[in-house]
């Protein structure tokens, strides 16, 4: 039996048998990394929008090495980037669960400073343009989770609904939904009036 | 490649996946520019890619890549060859590592430990699998220091591969009897798989039950024979409320579609929370997302309480609550009084909220923080565990305790004032216990170490309950089962590698038992 030969050996030992199916997986690595290379950014970008930019580089690391241990059994290029986005998303909700009890939970906010901390309040004096944007993510802020996941993956990340929906789990039907209902919401926050002269035509009512 | 939001020409066209942004709309106009601010301030991505390179690259020498779980399909009565075990199912488990030098290396971290926590090797009556080979290299045995960047063996990149079991509770109904679930976190985007493990005759054995694609995070028994495990499960591209019953030696999932509004969808962020005052009540929380009426947004809901009552679960009207608002926790000792703690995301500030005989009561506290644990002794006394923001860069743990009428602050001793809390449990017994982590600065090793703590509240005072395990094991659930004897689960967590680049591997599922003085360990295959 397989498993009592395992038992006699040392771990670092690689049966004979294995090393042509070492050769394959070092290409089946090299492969995921020339496929992977175009899609860093949307994974960094949707760690740093979900878990924040202190973690957001060894949660997108993480994010991707399970990507990479997984590939084989993918293998698809074409579903690459939204197969790395669920990923991602998996370990940035592990991270916010509190990674397997190694940590409190979290949900993390829209970080307004550098240690990435909640900032309730807007204690900067700063010019115009800072306190307008602290203004903003100040609002965003205070939407609720899965209403400011939507709007940051949609304009920070810049996924479609599509994407968005593969990667939370949803129907891109509820991802534009949930981005009319935070437009609202960020409307009435930051006291903005609709455009008087919109460029599209309205859909439907708001 | 997908359109990206400066794309105009897409958001004009009135058949393209998505209406916004919308050219000279303010609101959309400002949100494009903070993005853009955004962007300056994230990592550099040619950093990023150029950290990741050695990391995926089969240049730098590694152990071989773990093949996909089908290979790995084992029976486990082939495992354990030194007890007959009748194991109804297979396991699929990754690649084990077992071996002499395991074993070894196992031996001489105990007794490196045993001067300081005067810890003994364990015996067989005490420990089901001592006599086991463990299932996969115990990786946290290593003492030495990692070394510096430059220096660093590349192949401590690759965290050994572990069970990938990632245990999130336990209920025990007896010293020997008992059960701690979880789920099986994989590489893939696949959303889990339930794990059930059933203490029975002095051994720890997986149900059969194994579904794919869901997450158990809560368990509560009112018997050997009943009981209840919830959590959530991925199907048809949304998330669900998942319930299991215990009934007749079996597992059965239980349909909450006529109870659970339509379109309930579960928020994944938070744990599910079953709790059984007894075998006719019992109480169940999860986060939702549910617009009640789509033309109504006031209608939105954030959060879900069930109660099992008369043999049937029905919903409770959820808390009067911002829709910002998230609870972490739940807790119950009486049937007809719940408590919620959780976080009002809009103001900062944790929430407390408490149904108690068909009301709603709930408190906001002031001060910056959130609540994320609680543990009723009784309907009137029961501990929080949080966090707290007293600052602009600030965050510390914070303990709460309830009198029957208050709940108030409480600190603890200065010698865990560094520690971080993260579950507050109350056992059957009367024992208050906190898991809590003590991490340690990088220093020249560059590797940040992680050590558990336990605490235990005996005598109106708390201390530190003995932990000889070394470092990444992060307690998970503790209770005590007699006098003297305690279960607990942990999972452990390698974070191995050289600064910056630490790899977080996927953790390792332990149970662990406490007697006569004598922790030991169970490394789940």
């Amino acid at each position: 039996m397989r498993q009592r030969e395992e038992a006699a050996t040392q771990p670092e030992d690689e049966p004979a048998q294995a090393t042509e199916g070492s050769a394959m997986r070092a290409q089946w690595q090299d492969e995921f990394a020339r496929l992977a290379r175009p899609h860093m950014a949307a994974v960094l970008r949707t760690a740093a929008a979900l878990v924040g930019m202190a973690d957001a580089e060894d949660a997108a690391q993480e994010a991707l090495l399970r990507g990479m241990r997984a590939w084989p059994e993918l293998r698809d290029p074409t579903a690459l980037k939204t197969w790395l986005l669920r990923i991602t998303y998996n370990v940035c909700m592990d991270w916010q669960r509190g990674r397997f009890g190694s940590d409190r939970h979290r949900t993390q906010p829209l970080a307004d400073d550098a240690a990435g901390l909640p900032t309730p309040l807007v204690s900067d004096p700063g010019a115009s343009d800072h306190a307008a944007r602290l203004d903003l993510r100040q609002a965003l802020n205070q939407l609720a989770p899965d209403l400011r996941q939507a709007v940051l993956l949609r304009y920070y990340v810049g996924l479609d609904a599509t994407e968005i929906g593969i990667a939370m789990r949803l129907p891109a039907s509820t991802v534009r939904s949930h981005l009319r209902r935070a437009r609202i919401l960020l409307r009435a926050a930051l006291d903005i009036a609709e455009n008087p002269t919109p460029t599209l035509p309205r859909k439907e009512e708001q | 490649m997908p359109h990206e939001p400066q794309d105009v020409n897409a958001a004009h066209d009135a058949t393209h996946d998505d209406q916004f942004p919308v050219t000279g709309d303010p609101l959309d106009e400002a949100l494009l520019a903070d993005a853009a601010t955004w962007h300056a301030e994230l990592p550099s991505v040619e950093q990023f890619a150029a950290r990741m390179e050695p990391l995926l690259s089969s240049a730098t020498p590694a152990p071989m890549l773990t093949p996909p779980a089908d290979d790995m399909a084992t029976d486990i009565g082939a495992a354990f060859d030194s007890a007959p075990t009748p194991h109804p199912t297979a396991i699929p488990s990754r690649s084990r590592r077992r071996g002499l030098l395991a074993i070894a290396a196992m031996a001489a971290v105990v007794a490196l430990l045993a001067g300081l926590f005067q810890f003994v090797a364990p015996r067989r009556g005490l420990a089901p699998n001592a006599n086991r080979p463990t299932a996969s290299a115990p990786t946290w045995q290593s003492s030495t220091p990692w070394q510096s960047s430059k220096a660093c063996d590349p192949n401590s990149y690759w965290p050994d591969p572990g069970n990938n079991i990632t245990l999130n509770g336990m209920a025990m109904v007896a010293p020997d009897d008992g059960w701690a679930i979880g789920t099986i976190t994989h590489y893939g985007p696949v959303y889990g798989e339930t794990v059930l493990l059933h203490l029975v005759q002095g051994q720890w054995q997986r149900d059969p039950l194994a579904i794919p694609d869901v997450k158990l995070d809560s368990i509560a028994m009112v018997s050997p024979t009943e009981g209840w495990a919830a959590g959530s499960i991925s199907e048809q591209n949304r998330l669900d409320l998942f319930l299991l019953h215990y009934s007749g030696g079996r597992w059965t999932r239980v349909d909450l579609s006529a109870v659970t509004p339509e379109a309930t969808q579960i928020e994944d962020a938070f744990p599910v929370k079953v709790v059984m005052v007894s075998p006719g009540n019992g109480w169940l929380m999860a986060n939702t997302t549910i617009l009640r009426d789509p033309k109504n947004p006031a209608s939105r809901e954030t959060s879900l309480l069930l109660r099992y009552h008369q043999g049937a679960w029905s919903v409770i009207l959820q808390p009067p609550v911002t829709s910002t608002t998230s609870f972490w926790d739940m807790d119950s000792r009486t049937p007809d009084d719940v408590w919620l703690v959780g976080t009002d995301y809009q103001r900062l500030t944790p929430v407390i909220a408490r149904y108690a005989f068909g009301q709603w009561s709930v408190t906001t506290q002031t001060a910056s923080g959130q609540l994320e644990s609680i543990a009723m002794l009784s309907a009137t006394e029961g501990w929080a565990t949080g966090e707290a923001y007293p600052g602009p860069n600030g965050s510390e743990s914070q303990l709460e305790h309830y009198d029957g009428t208050n709940w108030s602050q409480v600190s603890l001793p200065a010698a865990f004032a560094a520690v971080t809390l993260t579950h507050v449990f109350a056992d059957a017994q009367g024992n208050v216990w906190i898991a809590g982590v003590q991490k340690t600065s990088p220093g020249t090793s560059g590797r940040i170490v992680n050590k558990p703590v336990i605490l235990q509240y005996r005598g109106g005072q708390w201390s530190q309950f003995p932990w000889p395990y070394p470092d990444d094991e992060y307690l998970r659930a503790i209770a005590s089962v007699a006098p003297g004897e305690v279960w607990a689960i942990a999972n452990i967590v390698h974070t191995r590698g050289c600064a910056p680049a630490a790899v977080t591997g996927l953790g390792q599922g332990v149970i662990l038992h406490y007697v006569n003085g004598v922790w030991s360990q169970t490394i789940l295959p």
